[in-house]
C-alpha cells in the first residue's frame, strides 16, 4: 500500500506543482511506475492503453519473485513497460524483454547490486553508505543516488545519465558520466562519452525524441537503440542528411516513416515484428 | 487511503484522460509565437518548443529568414503562416508534420507575369527586362508594361532593369501561375544614360526587339529649334533617317517616301505627322513616352505602308501625384497637366501647345516684305491637343482613351510691284509696272482618337482591343501671276495660275492584338485589323482665281475597307533566334480587291559573345498612296488609296545588321539593306488637269540600298553617337516622267553623317551638340525655258532637262543645347532651361529654289528673265525655353522615357 500512496504523492505533487505540462508527463511517469503484469492484456491501440493503464493505477502494482538460488529475478515479457521497486526504495522501468537481477538475500545490506539484460531506467534512492551498482557482461554502473537509463547488451553498455553522476566500468577503467551525458563502453575497451541534451536514449520509456542537426544515421541508431528498430539499406548504398526534430509518441516506426520521408527514403518493413525494416533511396540534395 | 488522495488520484486520471483524447487531434492550440523578421530555423524550434511534432532537414532551411506575424494560431496555422514565401512546403506525416523543400514545386512549370510600371508615376514602362539571373535569360515587357516569364517552381530570384531605373531584385516563391507587378524606382543618382538607340534589352530579349527607340531624356537635352523639344530631330540622328533641309519634307528613313512611313500613335496609324511642313513634329514631347523606330525587322503586327515604322506611345498621366508644367519655348506656349482621378486607378493627361509666334511672325513678315519693296505678310497659326485618361478595368484590364488633336493654318501673300521706264527713239517714254502676286494658303489638322481596352486573359495571354479613329484634312491653294502693264496705254499682259489640292481622310477602324506565350522560348503574336477608309483627293488648277473655285463635291468619295489578319511566331533554335511572321491584307474597294501577303522573316543570333548579328526580311504592302507635290515648293500631300487603275505599292527589304559590343558601354554597328519598291505612284509631268489628275498617275519602281554605320557611346559624362550612311535612292516611272529613264530620288542623301554629343554638365545638366551633313538634295531644276506652243497655260514653259537631276548644296548644320533643371529638395517646384543655338554656324540650307521673273528693259523693250531665289527657312537661332512643373517630386528627366 505504501507504494501506491507514493506514486500517488509524487503524482499529486506534480499535479499541484505544473498541471498543464505535466499531465503528459505524469502519465508517462505513469506508465514508467506501472507494473502491468499478466493481468494487462497488450494493446496497440494507445488511447485504450493508456486508458486501461490510467485505471489499473488504482489497482495494486506488484512484482513477482521468483526466487531461484537466492537471486531476485525481474523479468518484463509485457510488450510493455514495468515499473518495479527495489527493497531499498529505487524503482526500476524495464523495458520489455529485459532482465534483472539482484539478490534477495544481499541486496540492501552493504552494497545494492544488480545485473541487467536488456534496458532499463534507474531511479536510485540515495544512500550514500550502500552504493548501487549495475552490472552487465560488458561493464558496470556506480551511482549513489542519481537516476539513468542503461542498456545493456552482450557486446555493450550504454548509460545516459538525466539526473546526477555515475561511474562508468569497464576493462579496469572507470569514466565519470553526468547529467545529461551517455556513455557507451563497448565490449573490447573501448569507453566513449558524449553530450546528451535532449536525453534520447530515455525515449523508449519517455516517448522524447529530439534531434538537432542530427545525421539520419544517428537517429537510425537512436530508434535502435530504444526500440530495436533494425535498418538496413538496399544495395548498400547509404545516405546521410541532418535531421531537426520534436517528437514524443512511442511509435517509432512513424518517426522513422517521417524522417526518411523527408529526403525521399523509403522505408519497407521486412518481418512481421514490426522492427525491421529495408531503406531504399537516393541522396538527392 | 484517504477520501482525498483517492479525490486527487480520479481528478489526476480524468485529466489524463482529456489530455489524451485532446493528443489524438491535431494540436488544435492556439499559441503565440515571437514575432519579427526571424531565421526560420529558430522559429520551427519555437514550435516544437509549443509542443509541435515535427521534423526538417536544417540544410533546407538554412539562411532562410521569414516574418513570424502576431497573434495566436495553431501549429498548422503557423507553419501555414511561416512557410509561404519560402521554397518550403509542409505536410502531416505520420510521427507529426515534415517541413521540406517542395521539391515537387521544382519540377513543375509555371508562369510569372505582369506589368512593370514607374513607382511614382504609375506609369507603365515599355520594354524593361524581366531576368532570371541564375538562368541567364529573360524576357522584357510589351507595349503595355505586361511581361510573361515562363518559370519553374520554387525559390526564385528575378531581377527586373530598365535604363534610368533602378533595378529590383525580386526573390519570391513560386507556387503556381503567379501575378507579378512591379514598380520600379527612378533613378536620380545616376542619369547619365543614353537611351537612345542602345541595345537596352538584355538577354534574349534584344534579338527581338529590332526598333530603335527615341528617348525622351536625349529629346530634351537635345532641344530643337527655338527651344521646341521635338523627338523627330533626334530621330533625323538616326541612321538611314534624313528629311530636307530644317526637317521640311517630313521623314525619310531608308530612301522610302514621307507617305511611306507607318507612324502610328498609340497603334493608330496618323496622317500627318508634321507641324510647318516638318519643322516640328505633331508631338509634343510631354505627351510622348517613348518612340520606336523600326527600318528593318518589322514584326508582323506593322503593315499598311513600305517604309519604316514610328510606333509613337504617348505617356498615361501620373497615377499618384497631380502635376501641372507650364512652360514656353521662342515659338509656343505649352501647358501639361496630369493625376490621378482615383489614386492608383485613373488618371489623365492633357498636353496643349499653341504656336504664339504667329502674332509675331505676322509683323517681323510685314516688316521684312516691307524692306524687300513687296507687301503681305504670313500668317502662320498651329496648335495641338493630346489627352489620355486611363482606367483600371478589374484586376487585370485597363481601358485607356487617347485623344490627339492638331491643326496648322498658314497663310502667305506677297503682292510686289517694279516701275520700269524706257524712253524709245521717238523720245516717248514708257512706263512700266510689273505687279506680282503670290498667295499660299495651307490648312492642314488631323486628329486621332483610341479607346483601348488591354486584358491579361491568363498568365500567358495578353490581348488588347482598339477602336480608332485617325483623320487628316487638308487644303492648300495657291494662286499667282505675274504681269506687266504699260501705263499710258493701259496695256496689259499677264498671267493667273492658281491649284487647289484637297484631301480628306477618314479611317475607323476595330482591331484586336494578341499575345501568347507557347512555352518558355515561343512566342506568339497575332490579331486582325479592320478599318474603313474614306478618302476624297481633289486637285484642281486653273488659269482663274482662286475665289471661283468650287468646294469639291461628294460623288468622288471612296470608301474603301482593308482586313488585315496577321501572326508571328518568335522562337529560338539552339543559337538561333528567328521570328516568322505573315500578314495578309484585303483592300476592298467599289470597283476592285487586293490581296496581299506580307511575309517577315527575321534571323539573329550571337556571332561571338560580343558580337551579335541579324538577317531580315520585310515584304511590305501599302494601299494608301501619297501623292507629292513640290509645284509651290511646300508640300501639299494628297493622300489617294488604291482603285481600280492604282494597285498597292509593294517592298521587299532584305536587311543584314552586326553589333559589335567591345564594351558594355561601347557599341559598334553596321547595317547593309536593299530595298524595291513596286507600284509608286506619281503626278505625271507636266501640269495637272483639274479633271484628269487622277487619271493621269505615272506608276513605277524604285530602289534604295545602303550601308550604315555607327559608334555608340552609352554611359559617362560624354556620350552619343557618331553615324556614316552612304546609300542610294531612286525611281524608274513610265514614259510621262523622265522619259522613263532612272533618276535620283529627290531624298537621295549619297553620304550623310551624324553626331551627337551629350556632356554632362552637372548631375542635372547636360550640353548637347549634333551636327549633321547630308549630300544635297536631288532637284530638277529648269535652266531653259520654251514658249508654249498651244494656247493653255503659261506663256514659257519650263523645260526640266533630268528629273532631279540637280543637285543642291549639302546640307549641314551644328545645334547646340544647354539643358538643365533646377529644384530644392523641399519645395516641389521644378525650372527646367533650356538655352540654345540653332544652326550655329549660320548655314543656310536651301529648301527648295524658286523661280520669280525679274524685269528690265533690253533692246527697247522690257523682257522678263526667270531668276532663281534659293529658299531657305533657318538661319543662325538662339532657342530658349523654359519650364515650370509644380507637384512632381524633383525629378529629372534622364534617362527616364
Amino acid at each position: 500500500m505504501s507504494l501506491e500512496q507514493n506514486d500517488i504523492d509524487q503524482l499529486v505533487k506534480n499535479y499541484r506543482e505544473d498541471f498543464t505540462p505535466d499531465v503528459e508527463q505524469g502519465l508517462r511517469a505513469l506508465h514508467g511506475r506501472l507494473t502491468p503484469v499478466r493481468r494487462l492484456r497488450p494493446r496497440n491501440n494507445g488511447r485504450l492503453y493508456a486508458i486501461a493503464a490510467a485505471v489499473l493505477l488504482l489497482l495494486t502494482a506488484g512484482y513477482f519473485v521468483f526466487a531461484d538460488r537466492g537471486l531476485t529475478e525481474l523479468r518484463n515479457d509485457t510488450g510493455q513497460l514495468a515499473t518495479y521497486e527495489l527493497p531499498d526504495g529505487s524503482s526500476v522501468v524495464l523495458q520489455s524483454g529485459s532482465v534483472l537481477h539482484y539478490s534477495a538475500s544481499d541486496f540492501n545490506t552493504a552494497e545494492r547490486r544488480l545485473t541487467l539484460d536488456g534496458q532499463g531506467f534507474f531511479e536510485v534512492a540515495p544512500d550514500a553508505d550502500r552504493p548501487f551498482t549495475v552490472s552487465s557482461a560488458v561493464g558496470s554502473v556506480r551511482v549513489t543516488g542519481t537516476a539513468f537509463n542503461l542498456r545493456a547488451r552482450s557486446s555493450e553498455l550504454e548509460v545516459e545519465v538525466s539526473e546526477g553522476t555515475v561511474l562508468l566500468q569497464h576493462a579496469g577503467r572507470e569514466m565519470q558520466v553526468k547529467a545529461r551525458e551517455a556513455a557507451l563502453a563497448v565490449d573490447g575497451g573501448s569507453m566513449e562519452r558524449e553530450e546528451a541534451p535532449n536525453l534520447n536514449h530515455h525515449a523508449w520509456r519517455t516517448g522524447e525524441l529530439r534531434f538537432d542537426h542530427t545525421p539520419f544515421e544517428q537517429v537510425l541508431v537512436y530508434l535502435n537503440d530504444n526500440w530495436g528498430i533494425v535498418c538496413t539499406w538496399k544495395d548498400d548504398t547509404t545516405c546521410s542528411f541532418p535531421v531537426t526534430s520534436s517528437y514524443h509518441t512511442s511509435d517509432a516506426r512513424s518517426v522513422l516513416e517521417d524522417i526518411a520521408e523527408l529526403n525521399g527514403v523509403k522505408v519497407r518493413s521486412t518481418g512481421t515484428d514490426g522492427k525491421h525494416f529495408e531503406l531504399t533511396g537516393t541522396c538527392s540534395k | 487511503m484517504t477520501w482525498s488522495r483517492l479525490l486527487c488520484t480520479l481528478l489526476l486520471v480524468a485529466g489524463s484522460l482529456v489530455s489524451l483524447l485532446a493528443q489524438a487531434d491535431t494540436l488544435p492550440d492556439n499559441f503565440t509565437l515571437t514575432p519579427g523578421e526571424r531565421p526560420l530555423e529558430e522559429v520551427l524550434l519555437e514550435l516544437t518548443v509549443a509542443g509541435t511534432q515535427l521534423s526538417f532537414r536544417p540544410d533546407q532551411v538554412a539562411g532562410v529568414t521569414v516574418n513570424v506575424p502576431r497573434g495566436q494560431r495553431t501549429a498548422e496555422a503557423w507553419l501555414e503562416a511561416v512557410l509561404g514565401g519560402t521554397g518550403l512546403t509542409y505536410r502531416r506525416g505520420a510521427a507529426g508534420y515534415l517541413v521540406f523543400s517542395d521539391t515537387a514545386l521544382t519540377e513543375r512549370s509555371f508562369t510569372l507575369f505582369g506589368m512593370v510600371s514607374d513607382r511614382e508615376t504609375g506609369e507603365r514602362l515599355i520594354g524593361a527586362t524581366v531576368q532570371l539571373p541564375a538562368e541567364a535569360r529573360g524576357t522584357y515587357t510589351n507595349e503595355y508594361g505586361f511581361y510573361t516569364l515562363p518559370v519553374t517552381g520554387g525559390r526564385l530570384y528575378a531581377r527586373v532593369t530598365y535604363v534610368g531605373y533602378l533595378p529590383q531584385d525580386v526573390d519570391l516563391l513560386v507556387r503556381g501561375d503567379t501575378l507579378l507587378d512591379l514598380a520600379l524606382q527612378p533613378n536620380r543618382e545616376l542619369p547619365q544614360v543614353l537611351v537612345t538607340s542602345s541595345p537596352e534589352a538584355e538577354g534574349e530579349a534584344r534579338y527581338f526587339e529590332t526598333g530603335t527607340r527615341i528617348g525622351r531624356s536625349e529629346v530634351t537635352q537635345l532641344g530643337g529649334a527655338a527651344g521646341e523639344d521635338d523627338p523627330l530631330q533626334l530621330a533625323r540622328l538616326l541612321p538611314g533617317v534624313t528629311s530636307g533641309a530644317d526637317g521640311i519634307g517630313g521623314i525619310l528613313i531608308r530612301g522610302s517616301e514621307a507617305g511611306h512611313n507607318l507612324i502610328l500613335l498609340d497603334g493608330v496609324p496618323v496622317y500627318g505627322l508634321s507641324h510647318a511642313g516638318g519643322l516640328l513634329s505633331i508631338f509634343s514631347n510631354q505627351a510622348i513616352r517613348r518612340i520606336d523606330l523600326y527600318k528593318d525587322a518589322l514584326p508582323a503586327r506593322f503593315g499598311g505602308r513600305i517604309g519604316g515604322v514610328m510606333d509613337v506611345h504617348t505617356r498615361d498621366g501620373n497615377l499618384y501625384n497631380n502635376e501641372l508644367t507650364v512652360g514656353s519655348s521662342l515659338l509656343s506656349g505649352q501647358l501639361a497637366a496630369e493625376g490621378p482621378i482615383r489614386v492608383g486607378e485613373s488618371s489623365f493627361l492633357v498636353t496643349g501647345r499653341y504656336f504664339w509666334a504667329s502674332r509675331l511672325l505676322e509683323r517681323f513678315s510685314e516688316a521684312y516684305k516691307q524692306d524687300r519693296g513687296r507687301r503681305g505678310s504670313t500668317d502662320y497659326d498651329v496648335y495641338d491637343l493630346n489627352l489620355k485618361l486611363n482606367q483600371k478595368a478589374g484586376k487585370r484590364g485597363r481601358v485607356y482613351l487617347s485623344l490627339y488633336t492638331g491643326l496648322d493654318n498658314y497663310q502667305n501673300d506677297s503682292w510686289q510691284s517694279q516701275s520700269l521706264s524706257h524712253t524709245n527713239e521717238a523720245g516717248t517714254e514708257f512706263r512700266y509696272t510689273t505687279p506680282t502676286y503670290r498667295s499660299e494658303r495651307a490648312r492642314w489638322g488631323n486628329t486621332v482618337g483610341a479607346l483601348r481596352y488591354n486584358h491579361v486573359f491568363s498568365d500567358r495571354t495578353f490581348g488588347n482591343f482598339r477602336v480608332s479613329y485617325s483623320d487628316l484634312q487638308t487644303r492648300s491653294a495657291f494662286e499667282r501671276y505675274d504681269s506687266i502693264l504699260e501705263q499710258s496705254n493701259r496695256i496689259y499682259e499677264g498671267q493667273l495660275f492658281s491649284g487647289m489640292y484637297f484631301s480628306e481622310i477618314r479611317q475607323l477602324g476595330i482591331a484586336f492584338d494578341g499575345q501568347h506565350r507557347v512555352t518558355s522560348s515561343t512566342d506568339l503574336r497575332f490579331g486582325a485589323q479592320g478599318s474603313v477608309h474614306h478618302f476624297l483627293p481633289q486637285l484642281m488648277t486653273s488659269e482663274s482665281s482662286l475665289s471661283t473655285y468650287e468646294r469639291p463635291g461628294n460623288e468622288a468619295i471612296q470608301r474603301p475597307v482593308e482586313v488585315t489578319p496577321y501572326l508571328s511566331v518568335s522562337s529560338k533554335w539552339r543559337n538561333l533566334y528567328y521570328r516568322l511572321g505573315i500578314r495578309a491584307s484585303l483592300w476592298q474597294t467599289a470597283d476592285a480587291h487586293y490581296f496581299n501577303l506580307s511575309p517577315r522573316l527575321l534571323l539573329a543570333g550571337p556571332l561571338s559573345p560580343q558580337v551579335d548579328w541579324q538577317l531580315s526580311y520585310d515584304r511590305t504592302v501599302q494601299s494608301v498612296h501619297l501623292l507629292n507635290s513640290f509645284v509651290i515648293g511646300l508640300p501639299s500631300d494628297l493622300w489617294i488609296p488604291s482603285t481600280e487603275q492604282i494597285a498597292p505599292a509593294t517592298s521587299p527589304q532584305v536587311s543584314g545588321k552586326l553589333t559589335w559590343r567591345p564594351q558594355p558601354d561601347w557599341n559598334l554597328t553596321g547595317s547593309l539593306y536593299h530595298k524595291r519598291m513596286k507600284g509608286l505612284v506619281a503626278y505625271a509631268e507636266g501640269r495637272q488637269n483639274s479633271e484628269t489628275w487622277i487619271d493621269d498617275l505615272s506608276t513605277g519602281t524604285g530602289r534604295a540600298y545602303g550601308l550604315e554605320t555607327s559608334v555608340q557611346r552609352s554611359r559617362g559624362r560624354l556620350r552619343g553617337w557618331l553615324t556614316y550612311t552612304l546609300a542610294r535612292s531612286d525611281r524608274t516611272f513610265d514614259r510621262r516622267i523622265n522619259q522613263g529613264m532612272t533618276f535620283p530620288f529627290r531624298y537621295d542623301r549619297r553620304h550623310a553623317v551624324n553626331l551627337l554629343l551629350i556632356y554632362q554638365l552637372g548631375e542635372r545638366t547636360t550640353l548637347t551638340g549634333s551636327w549633321r551633313y547630308e549630300s544635297g538634295l536631288a532637284y530638277s531644276v529648269s535652266v531653259a525655258t520654251r514658249s508654249n506652243p498651244t494656247s493653255e497655260g503659261p506663256e514659257n514653259i519650263p523645260v526640266v532637262l533630268e528629273r532631279n537631276g540637280f543637285r543642291m548644296p549639302p546640307n549641314h548644320r551644328f545645334d547646340l543645347n544647354l539643358h538643365t533643371e533646377l529644384s530644392t529638395s523641399e519645395s516641389n517646384i521644378t525650372h527646367a532651361i533650356d538655352l540654345g543655338i540653332y544652326n550655329v554656324y549660320n548655314r543656310h540650307n536651301p529648301v527648295y529654289y524658286e523661280t520669280r521673273p525679274v524685269y528690265s528693259v533690253e533692246d527697247d523693250a522690257p523682257v522678263s528673265r526667270e531668276q532663281f531665289y534659293r529658299i531657305y527657312i533657318a538661319p543662325i537661332l538662339p532657342s530658349l525655353s523654359y519650364h515650370l512643373t509644380f507637384g512632381a517630386p524633383a525629378r529629372p528627366t534622364f534617362g527616364r522615357q
